[in-house]
């Protein structure tokens, strides 16, 4: 499948992804180009996750191939908050300014604007005064700001957030939408967001991935062709209606026929 | 003469044991601190396990055909045999192993421990040397150490510094967030190898310069003690290094003086101080919204 006109940054040829023996999905065709932003969806456990690590080059594909642009674009990860271990004695700096440290080469002199990037991030994120402050310590959105300052301190082609809005409330989750609708608006970022809430999602992207292994389910398509009750029920397997208020999308799940 | 005095003017016994215990116990020290925040505290005694399979398994095949070896000048095989150097390369293959099953493969650990001690004492049974001597050869003895024993472990030591001097900055990123670096694209398997190897090649030095018991305890209470009270990685590595290296100066002391066992001397002050920072952090909160961390998951 291959959507729009922008330089295609990641390409899945008929993949088959999985985990050693165990395939989730096979066929996997889809072009992923510059300047979109895209949502996967799927229940729990049904290979999201999977997904966007063969995506990254992360995992690799049992079969087809899966080609990343030249040169290699740059990713920008968020985990889900609480994947990353409290046992770590890191700094909110510390951690804000892991990957482009990390991906310095090896032997680089060092130097005193290293992580200049990442304070200035943690700044957008209305966290400066927290740069000091142990990341174990910091509230569940706040973890959040500082992992999302860590993936854009590296000046990403590609933001990938993963459950991004799992374990903060409600108005940590709205200046998050905001903030990305800001971010997209700013620069040419490529944006994949692995997400249950598909309210936030279609604020958010313009294409959609509905993923579910157990169904065998694949598909790919522009968001608003992809947010239909039809589609969602059977992704789900249940029945899913969805309306609009305020300018919002609103779903609402039915009991199982 | 006090114990002091005592202990001093007995200077040229004890000077390369205690310098390979503090040097060993500084390496571990640090080491064990990846060891805990990666989780993985099993790992050094499956290579230690593993390292002594190597060590017995030379013995046996030169108990076996070493005489005629000794009698074959142009012949490798003295060389590829060499119980010290065999012993490392298992623990590297272990090592690699388990860089491999990273954050999955505590199954693969237990079983290369539990699998590599059958083997240690079914083979070890075979090899013609008084058990004494076997046991002295397989871990060490942290009273009586021979000089060369401070090459060893400083050579290893020197690897050890070079390659973690050299891939600090990634082995933390690997370590912490292990998607988001293989997503900047970083060499997973490769990174984790360089880790697990350099604590495979010290953990399996150290055992045969100071004993099983040190190397193990050194290598795990001063990271926990110093992971409990550090308010940065950085603090946590220092005092890991230090807790380690005071551990194992002031339990050789202990043994000379009180005449205890000096691997086990070392190993309850570690634990001392270990049971210390527990109750600081417990009682003075200075975990820094880390409570529990250490044992939550």
């Amino acid at each position: 499948m291959t959507l729009g006109d922008g330089e295609a940054l990641i390409e899945l040829d008929d993949v088959s992804l999985g985990y050693r023996d165990r395939t989730l999905f096979t066929g996997v065709s889809l072009t992923i180009r510059r300047g979109e932003a895209w949502g996967i969806v799927g229940p729990n456990g049904a290979g999201k996750s999977t997904l966007v690590k063969t995506m990254l080059g992360v995992l690799p594909p049992q079969a087809g191939g899966v080609r990343l642009v030249t040169p290699r674009p740059r990713f920008g990860y968020v985990p889900q908050r609480h994947a990353v271990d409290p046992i770590y004695p890191l700094r909110a700096i510390d951690v804000a300014a892991m990957a482009e440290r990390g991906m310095r080469p090896l032997g680089a002199r060092r130097s005193p604007n290293l992580t200049q990037r990442a304070r200035q991030e943690l700044e957008r994120q209305g966290l400066a005064h927290l740069a000091e402050a142990p990341f174990a310590a910091l509230s569940g959105g706040q973890q959040q700001r500082v992992l999302l300052a860590r993936a854009l301190a590296v000046d990403p082609d590609v933001l990938v957030l993963d459950e991004p809005a799992s374990g903060i409330d409600v108005l940590g989750g709205a200046d998050l939408r905001r903030f990305l609708q800001r971010l997209r608006a700013e620069r040419d970022l490529t944006v994949l967001i692995i997400s249950h809430e598909l309210g936030d999602l279609a604020d958010l992207v313009d294409h959609l991935c509905l993923v579910n292994h157990e169904t065998h389910a694949f598909e790919a398509g522009p968001a608003a062709a992809m947010l239909a009750e039809e589609k969602l029920s059977r992704l789900y397997g249940r029945p899913i209606a969805l309306h609009r208020a305020a300018g919002r999308l609103h779903v609402d799940v039915k009991d199982a026929p | 003469m006090t114990g002091l005095s005592s202990f001093f003017a007995a200077y040229e016994i004890w000077r390369d044991a205690l310098v390979v215990a503090v040097l060993a116990a500084a390496l571990l020290g640090y080491l064990g601190v990846w060891v805990v925040l990666k989780r993985v505290t099993w790992v050094p005694l499956a290579l230690t396990q593993a390292s002594s399979l190597g060590i017995v398994g030379a013995l046996y095949i030169w108990a076996l055909i070493g005489e005629e070896l000794h009698h074959d000048p142009a012949s490798v095989l003295p060389t590829l045999l060499d119980p010290a150097g065999l012993s490392v390369v298992f623990a590297l293959v272990a090592a690699a192993f388990f860089a491999r099953q990273s954050g999955r493969g505590s199954e693969a650990v237990v079983l290369t421990y539990l699998i590599g001690s059958a083997l240690v004492l079914i083979i070890g049974g075979f090899v013609r040397q008084d058990l004494h001597d076997l046991e002295s050869v397989l871990f060490g003895s942290a009273v009586l150490v021979e000089t060369i024993q401070i090459v060893y472990v400083g050579a290893a030591g020197l690897a050890v510094v070079l390659v973690h001097a050299l891939l600090h900055r990634r082995f933390l990123f690997v370590s912490y967030d292990p998607d988001a670096a293989g997503a900047a694209g970083l060499p997973i398997y490769a990174t984790e190898l360089w880790l697990y190897a350099s604590i495979a090649l010290m953990i399996s030095t150290a055992t045969r310069a100071i004993g099983a018991l040190p190397a193990f305890g050194l290598m795990i209470l001063p990271a926990l003690a110093g992971l409990h009270v550090a308010k940065s990685l950085r603090g946590a590595f220092a005092l890991a290094v230090g807790i380690g290296a005071l551990a194992a100066a002031a339990g050789y002391y202990l043994a000379f003086v009180a005449e205890l066992p000096a691997g086990a001397a070392m190993v309850g002050l570690a634990g001392g101080v270990y049971g210390v920072a527990r109750l600081a952090t417990a009682f003075g909160g200075r975990i820094h919204g880390r409570r529990g961390a250490l044992t939550s998951r």
